[in-house]
């Protein structure tokens, strides 16, 4: 255990069905950018099946492996929630809809409709997912505790973010920070 | 059949360069898309983004729609699978693994040392999403609004968001 953090709900091993029911309104209103707010709000803040503590892991592991940030927390999450079958319908929740979606609009779209009716929406979309995206940090940042964690988080931002670092790079001299700052609180 | 391995190995190999995020590859996808296979034109290339805008999921299920140009619905769903499942895969290996070993004390160190790496990658991908979103005082107000309604008042992110494709649709023509 490490103190001061947010490790409030005890883990719970829900249903197939409860995985499903999560995921699938996830994957149905997961709109703009900011998704893993989407993620945060059914799972952490509705349901407490996971910690602030466990969920920053999660995000930590999805984005530091290749591949699609949040396809890549909907499996990690859904392996914690229910094992491989989790998994599996967490990603199938998350895309299904959206690849329907994409689909049909696509379809419309080579057939003529210009995606210019896209832009107006799009843009207060994207506009709304800025706002999306710093309330995740802001919920979550009982996830992180003592000074030393805050520097490392603001280096991180700082070098991923502004000053645009490749994530490689990033995470070789934030990794070793992050662990520095980690020693004192893990008991062994 | 050999076009449908084509287009999946071809958004297969593009996703394991995704490190930190889909955008960053975005380039590299166009490059593929675009101008080795000619499935899309450029322009259809960035519409293709701007449809996965203004559909849930992830934003790189656009590949759907690079994938429906270059062979129908077949393609459509080689390119979405080649997209996210090998990726999806490798994670589930991991977490399968990591869930095993939770209570050695270097996996242990790890967890809490990850914690603010991703609040931190969280902030950097908010500030990723800034520099394409806001591009003036009413796209500032709709993010703000959108801050303040989810992280304050507890409203859910999908009526924050609807809220302003609304307002976009209203306003920001």
């Amino acid at each position: 255990m490490i103190p001061g953090l947010d490790q409030s709900p005890a883990p719970t091993s829900p249903s197939l069905l409860d995985v499903f029911r999560a995921f699938i309104v996830v994957g149905l209103t997961s709109f703009g950018g900011g998704r893993a707010t989407y993620f945060e709000d059914a799972l952490v803040r509705k349901r407490g099946w996971l910690s602030q503590a466990d969920f920053l892991e999660a995000v930590a592991i999805s984005q530091v492996l290749p591949g699609p940030n949040i396809g890549n927390l909907a499996a990690y999450l859904g392996q914690k929630m229910h094992g491989w079958a989790g998994a599996l319908v967490a990603v199938l929740c998350l895309t299904v809809p959206g690849g329907l979606a994409i689909l049909a609009l696509a379809w419309l779209y080579y057939n003529g409709m210009p995606a210019s009716v896209s832009g107006p929406v799009g843009r207060g979309v994207s506009a709304a997912s800025v706002g999306l995206a710093a309330a995740a940090v802001v919920r979550l940042r009982g996830g992180v505790s003592g000074w030393a964690g805050y520097a490392v988080a603001g280096l991180t931002f700082a070098l991923f973010g502004p000053l645009g670092w490749p994530i490689h790079f990033v995470l070789l001299v934030c990794l070793p920070l992050a662990f520095a700052a980690a020693w004192n609180r893990v008991e062994r | 059949m050999s076009e449908l391995l084509t287009i999946f190995f071809t958004f297969a190999r593009v996703t394991f360069l995704a490190f930190g995020g889909g955008i960053g590859i975005l380039p590299e996808m166009q490059r593929h898309a675009v101008d080795e296979r000619g499935w899309v034109t450029e322009e259809q290339f960035v519409d293709a983004f701007a449809l996965s805008q203004v559909t849930p999921g992830p934003g790189m299920l656009m590949v759907v729609a690079i994938g429906y140009r270059a062979a129908g619905v077949p393609g459509a769903m080689a390119a979405g699978l080649g997209m996210f499942a090998p990726t999806a895969f490798v994670t589930w290996l991991v977490a399968d693994r990591w869930g095993r070993m939770a209570d050695r004390y270097w996996v242990r160190l790890t967890r809490a040392a990850l914690g603010p790496l991703a609040l931190g990658l969280l902030a950097a991908g908010c500030y990723t999403l800034f520099e394409i979103g806001v591009d003036g005082i009413l796209a500032g107000a709709v993010a703000m609004a959108a801050l303040l309604a989810v992280a304050l008042a507890k409203q859910s992110p999908a009526l924050a968001v609807l809220a302003g494709g609304i307002f976009g649709l209203a306003f920001m023509r």
